[in-house]
């Protein structure tokens, strides 16, 4: 009953949001609409379950003095100090507001920024001609860095225009058989999840 | 020497990476921004819609992207308002829809456009493509009757006459992306099924995979990273602060491209040798 349940309300919810999206008297009768909302609330009840989830293996971290510890700790406090800043100002208010502009963004701009850096070592360290294939890499990569930015086409009119072939010719080809290719793909595991197919989310069972 | 050049230590090439940046602060270089094709389809489509058009500008991007899509966003409200089209300003991403707060309310003071009437702040609300759906036949429900202000919506006359995000009460959807929910999910929703036009604003490594949706139509335009947007702002002709990063950026491929030569000019000799 522990995997077969799961496995039939999967189902049925599949089967339900595919009538509703295909049957007219479905959508027509406002079925889709609350279904739609019904979803909203099962997405933030899984997010809660999530922080729960979070708080409960930090805790642990914390109570065992597992390495980095104090990592969790800042974590934790991160976490439940920004919900309860939140129920308390909600998010529209000027202190909360500061609090997130301080924070959140200089930091999240700071990751990739990081990002980079790193992206200019790791470019010097793996464009290596060692064979026909990673020259053409190289040899495109220059092409398309130079096309998109200023300089290149202040060195010459003829890098943005390569970069626009580039872009538009063998880039378009291969990304529209890469799509295709996903969406299948996407397709194919979405209807093995619907018809049970797929169970490994649904754990060991021991 | 040509073994050790191999093995550069990393800080090295962050050093001149970090030199490139910062020249352009202390002197500018004002190099010529020439418009690519991208930017310009995109600037010819939008401009020829109706004045009074209803836009949807979907700021679906985080603070690491804000570098590439604040300019864009602020370069295409500006043309919105400029055309006198309404704008409701919403997001799918809960950071991007503060982002965004904050340069439609900059942008509008500064172009007299009032709230609730000439563009409204639909706020952030969750849910991806069902959120879309939901707005897509019921736009006042899925948004609990409320504006991102949490003011009611029958209180801004623009809303009036929009009930749904589909036509005839919307026109055009821009979304600005770095992820997922994003232009994807208003393709699939709303712009595939009803026609209406979709412009996208893209981070730079996204720009290649929508190269085939501009080749097949579904997108109608789109803002390549940051070089777009300064190809924009020449285009509109509000000058913005991608215009002037473009400069540390020109200098930042040249220093990447200069070590990846040097690094292989090494490689060659040292096998060589």
């Amino acid at each position: 009953m522990r995997k077969q349940l799961p496995l039939l309300l999967t189902g049925i919810a599949a089967l339900w949001f595919v009538l509703c999206k295909y049957i007219h008297v479905f959508n027509a009768t406002g079925a889709m609409t609350t279904t739609d909302k019904w979803y909203n609330i099962v997405i933030a009840t899984m997010t809660f379950i999530g922080v729960v989830n979070l708080t409960r293996i930090h805790t642990t971290h914390i109570q065992r003095r597992r390495s980095g510890y104090h990592n969790s700790i800042i974590l934790l406090a991160c976490l439940w100090g920004f919900l309860a800043m939140g129920l308390y100002y909600t998010n529209k208010h000027v202190n909360y507001r500061w609090v997130y502009d301080a924070t959140v963004v200089p930091f999240e701009a700071t990751m990739f920024s990081i990002i980079a850096f790193f992206i200019a070592s790791a470019a010097y360290r793996a464009f290596r001609i060692r064979t026909l294939e990673a020259a053409a890499l190289g040899i495109v990569a220059a092409l398309v860095m130079l096309g998109n930015v200023p300089i290149g086409s202040v060195i010459s009119g003829w890098f943005p225009e390569a970069r626009s072939w580039l872009m538009n010719v063998p880039n378009g080809a291969g990304f529209r058989a890469i799509r295709i290719g996903i969406n299948i793909g996407s397709f194919a595991a979405a209807m093995r999840i619907a018809l049970g197919l797929e169970r490994a989310h649904l754990g060991s069972g021991q | 020497m040509w073994e050790k050049l191999q093995t550069l230590d990393r800080r090295v090439i962050y050093l001149f990476f970090v030199i490139a940046l910062m020249i352009p602060l202390f002197k500018p270089m004002g190099l010529p921004i020439p418009i690519g094709e991208e930017s310009q389809r995109f600037y010819d489509a939008f401009d020829k819609l109706a004045p009074g058009s209803v836009v949807l500008m979907s700021a679906d991007y985080s603070p690491g992207s804000s570098a590439e899509c604040n300019p864009q966003f602020e370069a295409v409200i500006k043309h919105a308002f400029r055309n006198n089209y309404k704008v409701m300003v919403f997001a799918l991403w809960e950071q991007g829809a503060m982002l965004a707060r904050d340069i439609a309310e900059q942008v509008s003071k500064s172009m007299n456009k009032t709230h609730g009437v000439d563009w409204i702040f639909l706020g952030y609300r969750p849910g991806g493509n069902i959120k879309i759906r939901e707005m897509s036949n019921d736009l006042w429900g899925a948004l609990l009757n409320i504006d991102g202000y949490d003011r009611p919506l029958n209180e801004s006359p623009m809303m009036a006459n929009i009930k749904k995000l589909y036509p005839p009460d919307i026109d055009a959807i821009v979304c600005f992306s770095s992820g997922s929910p994003g232009d994807g999910d208003y393709m699939a929703v709303v712009t595939d099924p009803s026609g209406i036009p979709l412009f996208t604003g893209q981070v730079a490594v996204q720009v290649p995979a929508r190269v085939p949706l501009i080749r097949s139509g579904q997108l109608a335009g789109m803002i390549p990273g940051m070089g777009g947007a300064a190809e924009y702002e020449n285009l509109t002709g509000f000058p913005g602060k991608a215009a002037g990063l473009m400069d540390a950026q020109s200098l930042a491929h040249i220093v990447i491209l200069g070590f990846i030569v040097l690094g292989n000019i090494a490689f060659l000799a040292a096998r060589k040798t």
